[in-house]
Parts: structure tokens; C-alpha cells; sequence
């Protein structure tokens, strides 16, 4: 970090020497991108119309699925139980997944980060000349920008996941983990299609000739490639499994058809037995789609069998740190990578529901990507995706691991706001960070101290109480503050009514109500 | 750079665990892994008790799979089997089906009774599977219309059927045609995925923890997406149509 606040005023660390400069709060990234990006989402009707139209849908899915259990908070806990004691004991089932997968033939690749995962594919698929691979569905791919790697090196990579080929030919990100192109409407999918296979689709085409269109086309895909890559759903250590999960059936044929299969994961995907991913694929996709399981499982081990008339002659599993070891080593954020990656909380999220996943400004949406991405990424280039959020804690209700976002927000936005002390001066509610790295203004670090003093002493609350009262009388209207005019408490006025403080507290009314009852 | 090697990955995790709380690394395994051996011992039992719980069972299969957009039929007799099939095949227009020769499906005159009706069989079987075998069995899959096998084991839980890559099942048979059509018997219906995982391990697991099969896929009717305005269409990329027909008759 080499820019800090001083009292007001912005230091800048240069190569060639220091820059200070008047603190200009237009000029910081925090609340810019994310705000405008909102703004620009409440405002696009049809993004409003599908998310809509999704996110009622994929929360009542799950509430039927769930409701069915006989026991969906036992489901849950013994979920839960899985994911930590796997997490804390991460290096020994990764030991074993390897040795488990080279048991079998695989082979297994180390990714320290995002680069380092790229290089391999590319690296696997230019050893072998490989100029198509097939891709399904794949979040950790994402993640990394694989496709960008690839193309860079002049393999030609397809989606084949119809949401995700969607989003490719319109060159976006998935806007939700589980319906990456939920924000695009069918005319828009006419469009795309149209222009992919280079024929006319009448604009009335139902959405099933749609879909015939895209079975057509990516079929010739899958039987050219020479690769297939997936991701990993979950990985069994005691066998060297990793497990995918489709409705549509492309996983089955970019794991299957190509000569070489290469999956790459999230190291922390990794589940201990065949019974544990029993209890966690029952989680996955009743919490994902509301379906009690999906038309497709696929559990591959290895390459194919030398008696096995198909399948891939090379399995290559490529495990990703990319800032997971570095969650792992913080308490407070370990859970974080309990994630399933089941998106039920993207869609209860009051943020999310309004915005969509593009607002977010990474791959990794809604509450649990305001959580992952500032870990993973550096919460100094997203220090306001902890502040989106309402803490209604919806997310942590509907979470299948019970993973307690609401905490993790509060916990970012504190370090958010403290920084690392570099030089500074307290002295009762002043507070002079000299230097620092924090984020928050001085005026609102003065006043929180002011508020948090004065709570401790009941005479200064109950003369604030009076005080607020005339201060305020100018600004109100029928009961209510539409407008302050001073920043930053401007802000909160901006989309909303404040209360009035009542000319009446409640310590007086009940100091009457309990003088009443003694008399 | 050169690739990560294994201790230097695993030591990034290990130095990041003895960071963290130590107490979460004392974490209790919540539940004990069932080793080969142990599946072998009960697996009797298991199998006993599902054949026991068939009826009960396949009431809720036919419930579950239907639910999904499968199709449940049961048949009580070879020559019910045959006509059955011929119907479903006469009903989509079949001109090609590729049959993987699963025991259950022997003896049941299948192939013949298609061909009869003018369809092209190609039959999967045991081969010396070399890659101009393999290329050539990959276009006959690719034209099939109609995909027919048996399944390894079928949970009732979920209406799902299990099916194992194997020396007359490729992974992609059951794929890549429109239609499929499993034919199997009533002891292979388990009630729950513990009873499966017991067996899959039994059945597949070495002692020496080698999986004797590259693939095991969970088939659960036929293929869908929501993708587009999340409006559901049955048949994306596999099959558009599933079958299940239960030969409940005794086994000559």
C-alpha cells in the first residue's frame, strides 16, 4: 500500500519521491465502482424483469427440497462438520487425494495461483497441438481467466454449458454461479445464436428450438476437441474421484469424448469419503436448484480402463491455492471456504436480488463473493464490497453450511476501517491517524468516538436526546427529516426519510409510566 | 518457473493451519469411512434387505423418476420386454439403437427382435477395444437414435440409476443417442445412496483401494436446462427421453 490518508490530506509514495495532494474523496475507488455499477443495474428494466423472475424461482425450489428432509438442520450440521474437519485437516486429504489419483493413472498438478493454473492447461494443450478444447461448466475456471490464457495461445475454447456459451458469445462474466446468463432474455439468446452458427432463427422461436440449436451446434464441437476441461463439483481423497455435476449432459461429453480430460478445482473442493460427498451432494443440489439430485452425477476416476471402449486416455487435475492458504491461515475467515459453491445465498441476498452479479465487479457475486473476493483479491481493491449489504443475515439462514457471512462482513469492514496504524496520536475522542492505511474519514472516526464516549454517561445521552431535538426542528417535516443538507449525513438521506428524535424520549415516557405505577 | 511440487503446495496449507486456531485442527471426523473390507462383510445383508424392501422401493423410484420426466414401466416377461421395446421404438422413429450388452439384458432376444423390425443394431460387447475399434463404435453411438443398457445399481431415493464405464458401457453410449432405455432387475433396486455407497465399495473397490471402473454416472432422467429465462426444456444435450423398464419375473 503506498498511498495514505494524512489528516485530510492524501500521501502518495512515488518512486521518485512523496506526493501530497488534498484529499479528494471523488478520486477514491471506494463506493464509486460498486455504487455506480448498482445504479446502472436498478436502472436496466430488463435485468429487473429476470432477476425477478430467477431469484423467487430458485428460492422456492429450494424450500420445497428442503422441506421434504426428514431432518434438514441435521442435513445441514452434519454438512457443516464435514466441511470444517476437512478444512482443518486440508494438507493430509490433498496428501491423499494426489496419491489417490495417481494411483489410478491421473495426474496431478500444483497451481500456487491463477498464472501458474493457465500456464499448465496451456502448456498440456500446446504439447499435444491441441487447437479446440470443450469446456463445461466451471467456476474456478472463472476464477482464473482461463479462457483469456487459452485464446491467448491460439486454443479455441467452447463452452458447452448453455448458459455459460451464452455469456461467452456475448463476451460477459456469469451475472450468478449456478444461471450464469440469467440476465439475458430470449431475444437476446436469438441474437447470439443467429450469429454463432452463421443461420437465421426466426425472433419467435420458442425456447426449445433454441436449445435444439445449441445441442446441434455444440455437438460438433465436443467430437473435434482434443480437449475436454471441467471443473470439480467435489474431489473424493480416499479414491482419487472428482465428481461433476450437469443437467444438460455436456459434462458427460467434455469428460468423455476428448482424448484428454483435464479438471481443475479449488483446493478446498476436496471431501474425504464417498459417504461424506453423499451428505454433501444431497446439500448441493437442493440448495442450488431445488432438485433432489441432478439428471447427471458423473464420478470419474483416472483415465479410462484399458477394457473401457471410451473415455479419455489422459486424466490431469490441476489444484488451485490463489489465495486460499491465505484464508486458511485466518480464523476468523476460514469458514469462508466451506462454500459449496450452491449460489442459495446470491439468491435471498436484498443486495444481490437488486443488483445482479455484474455489480459486483467479479466472478464471485452476492454475499459470499463480498466475503471471497476482498479475501482473495486484496481488500484495498474492494474495500466496498463489505459495505454491500444490509446484514438482514438471509444469507446465513439459507446458507447449507450454516457459513456465517454476516460476521465475516462486519469482520472486513473493521479492518477496512482500522487500517494499519503507521503513525498516530490519540487522546480522548481524538483520534489523529498521521499515517495510515485505513480507509475511513477522519470526521467519521471522531464522531463514532464522540457517540461511543458519550453512550457511557446517561447525562450526556439524555441532554443529547434535548439537544438533538432543537437542533434538528429546522429540518423536519411532517414528522419526518426528508433532507440533511450537510455532508456526509447527506447520504443517508439521499434515498430515505430519517426519524425525527421525539420530542419525548422513551427514558422519559418510561420514567412517567413507572412513576404512574408506583403512585 | 517450474510447477509447484507437492510438499511446497501442501507446506503453504500446513504453515496456514498452525497460523490458524489450533482447536479447529482438532476437529472430530463426523463418522467413520467404511473400509473394502467392511463393505464385503455387510454387503450380503444389504442386498438381502433391499430385495426384501423391492416393492416399497419401486413405488417410490417410479414416483421420484417420474417426477423428473422419466418414464417407469415394469414387465413380466421376456416377450413383454421385446414388445415393449419395439412399441417405444416404433412410437420415436427409430432407426438405429446401440444396445450395451449388460448381463441382465442376456437372453432377452432383444437384438434379433429389433432388427426384425428393420432397426440397425449395434451391439457393444467385450472387444479388444484398439482406437480403429473405437473410433468406428464412436460413430455408430453418434448415430443411434435410441441408446439401450441395464444399470449397475438404481436408488430409490432419487429415481436414479447408476451405470459403470465398462467392457460393454461406454462412458457416452447412454449419452449421445436421444432415447434411453434401461432394462433392469429388481435386486439391483437399492432405497438409499448409504446402501449404494456400501455396495459401490464391495463391488468396485480393491483392498488395495483401486477403483476398477474410470467412471460411474448417476443417470436421473433425461437431460434438461433452465439457462434461458429459466423456462425448463426437457432434452439439452443428452437424451431428450428415459426409460426405465423393471423386469419383475423370475430369471430363467
Amino acid at each position: 500500500m503506498n498511498k495514505f490518508r494524512v489528516s485530510g490530506f492524501t500521501l502518495r509514495v512515488l518512486g521518485s519521491g512523496l506526493l501530497l495532494s488534498k484529499h479528494n474523496p471523488k478520486r477514491e475507488t471506494r463506493n464509486l465502482n460498486f455504487a455506480s455499477r448498482a445504479r446502472r443495474a436498478i436502472a436496466d428494466e430488463r435485468l429487473q424483469g429476470a432477476l425477478a423472475r430467477a431469484m423467487d424461482h430458485f428460492v422456492h425450489g429450494r424450500e420445497i427440497a428442503f422441506a421434504e428432509l426428514e431432518d434438514p438442520a441435521a442435513l445441514k450440521q452434519h454438512g457443516r462438520a464435514i466441511r470444517a474437519h476437512t478444512l482443518a485437516h486440508l494438507d493430509e486429504y490433498l496428501a491423499l487425494l494426489a496419491q489417490s489419483v495417481q494411483r489410478h493413472g491421473g495426474h496431478v498438478h500444483w497451481a500456487r495461483d491463477a498464472a501458474e493454473a493457465n500456464r499448465i492447461v496451456v502448456e498440456l494443450a500446446r504439447e499435444r497441438g491441441i487447437r479446440l478444447a470443450v469446456k463445461s461448466k466451471s467456476m474456478a475456471t472463472e476464477e482464473i481467466y482461463l479462457n483469456h490464457a487459452l485464446e491467448s495461445a491460439g486454443v479455441r475454447p467452447v463452452e458447452t454449458d448453455l448458459g455459460e456459451w451464452i455469456i461467452q458469445l456475448a463476451g460477459e462474466t456469469p451475472s450468478h454461479i449456478i444461471g450464469p446468463a440469467l440476465h439475458k432474455t430470449r431475444a437476446e439468446v436469438i441474437a447470439l445464436f443467429a450469429k454463432a452458427t452463421g443461420r437465421p432463427v426466426p425472433p419467435d422461436a420458442p425456447i426449445p428450438d433454441l436449445t435444439r440449436i445449441a445441442r446441434e451446434e455444440l455437438r460438433q464441437h465436443f467430437l473435434a476437441a482434443g480437449m475436454g476441461i471441467s471443473g470439480v463439483n467435489f474431489a473424493v481423497a480416499e479414491t482419487g474421484t472428482v465428481v461433476i455435476v450437469t443437467n444438460e449432459g455436456n459434462g458427460r461429453f467434455a469428460t468423455g469424448l476428448p482424448p484428454i480430460h483435464v479438471a481443475v478445482m479449488g483446493a478446498e473442493k476436496v471431501v474425504p469419503t464417498w459417504e461424506d460427498l453423499m451428505v454433501l451432494l444431497k446439500l448441493l443440489t437442493r440448495s442450488a436448484t431445488g432438485q433432489r439430485i441432478s439428471s447427471y452425477v458423473n464420478c470419474i476416476t483416472g483415465p479410462r480402463r484399458p477394457n473401457e471402449p471410451d473415455g479419455p486416455d489422459e486424466f490431469h487435475l490441476v489444484i488451485l491455492d490463489n489465495g486460499r492458504s491465505d484464508v486458511l491461515g485466518q480464523s476468523r475467515f476460514r469458514e469462508a471456504l466451506y462454500c459449496i459453491r450452491c449460489g442459495a445465498c446470491l439468491n435471498v441476498c436484498p443486495v444481490y436480488r437488486k443488483v445482479g452479479g455484474h455489480a459486483y465487479g467479479s466472478v464471485y457475486p452476492g454475499p459470499i463473493g463480498a466475503v471471497l473476493t476482498p479475501l482473495f483479491q486484496g481488500l484495498d481493491k474492494f474495500p466496498e464490497l463489505p459495505h454491500a449489504s444490509s446484514l438482514c443475515g438471509a444469507c446465513k439462514d439459507a446458507c447449507p453450511i450454516s457459513i456465517d457471512l454476516p460476521r465475516m462482513l462486519i469482520d472486513l469492514r473493521q479492518i477496512e476501517a482500522e487500517g494499519k496504524p503507521i503513525l498516530n496520536f490519540r487522546f480522548w475522542i481524538l483520534d489523529f491517524r498521521l499515517l495510515s492505511t485505513s480507509n475511513q474519514r477522519w470526521v467519521e472516526r471522531v464522531l463514532f468516538r464522540l457517540y461511543g464516549w458519550a453512550l457511557q454517561y446517561p447525562v450526556l445521552y439524555r441532554l443529547g436526546a434535548k439537544v438533538g431535538y432543537w437542533v434538528q426542528r429546522p429540518l423536519v417535516r411532517d414528522g419526518r427529516i426528508p433532507s440533511v443538507p450537510v455532508p456526509p449525513f447527506s447520504g443517508w438521506t439521499q434515498f430515505r426519510d430519517f426519524p425525527q428524535v421525539a420530542a419525548q424520549p422513551f427514558h422519559e415516557r418510561w420514567s412517567k409510566l413507572e412513576d404512574g405505577e408506583a403512585a | 518457473m517450474a510447477e509447484l511440487s507437492t510438499g511446497a503446495f501442501l507446506d503453504r496449507i500446513r504453515t496456514a493451519l498452525r497460523r490458524g486456531d489450533r482447536r479447529e485442527s482438532a476437529l472430530a471426523r463426523p463418522g467413520e469411512p467404511v473400509t473394502p473390507a467392511d463393505a464385503r462383510v455387510h454387503a450380503n445383508a444389504v442386498r438381502a434387505r433391499a430385495v426384501a424392501a423391492f416393492p416399497v422401493s419401486l413405488e417410490c423410484f417410479a414416483e421420484k423418476l417420474t417426477a423428473v420426466g422419466g418414464k417407469v414401466h415394469c414387465v413380466e416377461s421376456a416377450d413383454q420386454a421385446r414388445r415393449l421395446l419395439l412399441d417405444l421404438a416404433a412410437a420415436q422413429q427409430v432407426g438405429h439403437a446401440a444396445i450395451c450388452a449388460y448381463p441382465d439384458l442376456a437372453n432377452l432376444g432383444l437384438e434379433d427382435a429389433l432388427a426384425e423390425a428393420g432397426i440397425t443394431v449395434t451391439r457393444v460387447a467385450p472387444s479388444d477395444w484398439t482406437p480403429e475399434i473405437r473410433q468406428a463404435l464412436r460413430v455408430d453411438l453418434v448415430q443411434a437414435d435410441l441408446a439401450i443398457s441395464g444399470a449397475d445399481y438404481a436408488v430409490a431415493e432419487t429415481g436414479t440409476l447408476v451405470l459403470a464405464a465398462g467392457s460393454f458401457n461406454p462412458r457416452t453410449a447412454t449419452a449421445l443417442p436421444r432415447i434411453h432405455v434401461a432394462l433392469v432387475r429388481p435386486e439391483r433396486l437399492l432405497p438409499t445412496y448409504q446402501d449404494l455407497t456400501l455396495l459401490l465399495k464391495a463391488d468396485w473397490l480393491s483392498d488395495d483401494s483401486q477403483l476398477s471402473s474410470s467412471c460411474f454416472t448417476f443417470v436421473t432422467g433425461p437431460s434438461r436446462t433452465g439457462d434461458i429465462e429459466q423456462t425448463l426444456t426437457i432434452g439439452a444435450h443428452g437424451p431428450g427421453e428415459m426409460h426405465v423398464i423393471w423386469l419383475v419375473y423370475e430369471s430363467r
